[in-house]
């Protein structure tokens, strides 16, 4: 048997008697000797070899990807998210040579509280910029999906039509894992689909915490989604939220809501007032839309362009970009510090006994930290990582 | 290093019960797979795209409609043309004995019925993938 646990539903008595009507059959295991039953018997003896999965070459995922080809470019985003080290090396050299056709796509991030309508408003945006020949990429960074080992990814659910255009490419991605993170991940991901022709990338997260200030420094435009009532509202939304965006979109402004959307709005602009915006020369405003009425949508957009155009002209544009670059590098090497340090066997060794101490008392976390990191040997660790690095490491998926 | 699988739990047709489905989704879940859940009432073609854009391993569709005769076969015909040959695709929900062996025929891996225990679902991906 698998080694995993599920769990009763709260409804089930612990143990079942009359009232319970439910009761579990017996199921296919009981008739897998016989010759009826849903088993494929080609699977009993044997016959059924299990297919193996296409191994696609580093070339292979160059051309696909600038082809624009669906399923090479979906396949090269599982490339990016695998923990693999080997897929990781390989993932890095096919990047690499997809980078000059990059950097030419609008990233716009959207965040808001969940229920704001970022899913609903994507869906009736993409539409919009797809109907206006546009090719949009969704691709959303949520940090909590790593709560358990495997995840259940819904948004496929509330971008029913964005989800089966030819011209959009949406990739919900669970995160976790090693190697860069999120961050890395996410970031590669939108220069994979920007290789392939993609020229509007839209990034969706959860504004509840770490994720939006990851998607600020990887996006030229960032807004905020946010529901009327603000405010209540405002106690709940972080300061830190309304200074990373460049616009606030009040979203549901519509029918007897609408009236209220706009007091809303006049709150949120007065709110604007005393805070610096996220965007030098660029002022922050606060919009009205309706995704299900499409009412303030095709605006939203005129205020991006608008954007663009002006902070391209300014050069504040191309200035956040190379900033990007430097930021991420960054963070790579926190990552990568992170990695080394933690699956240093020297300091797993010690570690246990570090931990006992600190949690009895004996040495405070701080002098804790000073042991470790003196018995930290970096060369050593390095040396033990450099095939992650290394071109020549063996490369299968 | 654990293989990542994903797996496209989908509701073909237009019956609206995907309780089954959901079990089945959590029950992945829980295996340790990552599960993309699309929503009741969806076309072939958006099982197929999603299939696609999502790069997953298996498609697992459920249905008790009594549609499957016509939506199975369907959706295994375009995830084949859209050139994911290596996808497993299996099918699940209130399905006749007698309309198994048809459905195999048109590439449904396996067909599971009521009273399946989810455990024989994970270990039926877990050892074709």
């Amino acid at each position: 048997m698998a080694k995993y646990t599920t769990s009763k539903p709260s409804w089930v008595p612990d143990e079942p008697n009359e009232k319970f009507a439910c009761s579990v059959m017996g199921g296919i295991e009981g008739i897998k000797d016989t010759t009826v039953g849903n088993i494929n018997p080609n699977l009993l003896n044997g016959k059924m070899k299990p297919k193996r999965r296409m191994v696609l070459s580093e070339d292979d995922y160059v051309n696909g990807v600038l082809k624009g080809d669906r399923m090479t470019l979906s396949r090269a985003i599982t490339l990016i998210e695998s923990n693999n080290s080997k897929h990781f090396a390989k993932a890095q050299r096919v990047l690499q040579r997809l980078l000059p056709h990059t950097g030419k796509a609008l990233r716009i991030g959207i965040t808001g509280v969940p229920g704001a309508g970022k899913s609903t408003i994507i869906e009736a945006f993409g539409n919009m910029l797809c109907d206006a020949g546009h090719r949009v990429a969704v691709l959303s960074v949520d940090p909590t999906s790593s709560v358990t080992k495997g995840s259940i990814l819904g948004d496929k659910t509330r971008m029913g039509t964005l989800s089966r255009r030819q011209e959009a490419f949406i990739r919900p991605s669970p995160a976790g894992g090693t190697l860069g993170g999120v961050a890395r991940k996410s970031r590669e991901t939108m220069l994979m689909c920007e290789a392939a022709g993609y020229d509007v990338i839209l990034i969706e997260t959860v504004g509840v915490g770490q994720s939006e200030t990851t998607v600020r420094s990887m996006v030229d435009f960032f807004m905020l989604v946010v529901l009327t009532g603000a405010g209540d509202d405002l106690q709940g939304i972080k300061k830190g939220i309304m200074e990373l965006a460049d616009a606030i979109v009040i979203n549901k402004a519509d029918g007897d809501n609408l009236l209220k959307a706009k007091v809303a709005r006049a709150e949120y602009e007065r709110m604007i007032e005393y805070i610096r915006p996220a965007t030098e020369g660029w002022p922050t405003h606060a919009y009205l839309c309706s995704a299900y009425t499409r009412f303030g949508l095709p605006e939203l957009w005129k205020v991006i362009q608008a954007f663009k155009a002006m902070t391209t002209e300014s050069g504040v544009f191309q200035k956040r970009r190379k900033n990007q670059l430097l930021s991420w590098m960054n963070s790579m090497i926190d990552e990568h510090l992170h990695s080394l340090f933690f699956d240093d066997p020297v300091i797993n060794g010690r570690m246990p006994e570090v931990k006992e101490a600190v949690l009895e008392g004996i040495i405070s976390p701080t002098q804790a930290v000073k042991e470790l990191v003196n018995m930290f040997d970096v060369d050593l660790a390095a040396k033990r990582q450099v095939d992650l690095f290394h071109p020549e490491a063996e490369v299968r998926q | 290093m654990e293989k990542r699988i994903r797996v496209l739990v989908a509701k073909p047709g237009l019956d609206g019960h995907d309780r089954g489905a959901k079990v089945v989704a959590r029950a992945l879940r829980d295996a340790g797979f990552e599960v993309i859940y699309t929503g009741l009432r969806q076309t072939p073609e958006q099982i197929a795209e999603a299939a696609l854009q999502e790069d997953v391993n298996v498609v697992a569709m459920s249905i008790l409609s009594g549609a499957h005769p016509h939506l199975f076969p369907k959706v295994v015909n375009l995830v084949r043309e859209k050139g994911m040959k290596d996808v497993l695709i299996i099918g699940g929900g209130v399905i006749p004995e007698t309309d198994i062996p048809a459905l195999k025929e048109a590439g449904i891996a396996e067909v599971f019925t009521p009273g399946t225990p989810t455990s024989d679902i994970v270990d039926f991906i877990k050892a074709n993938v």
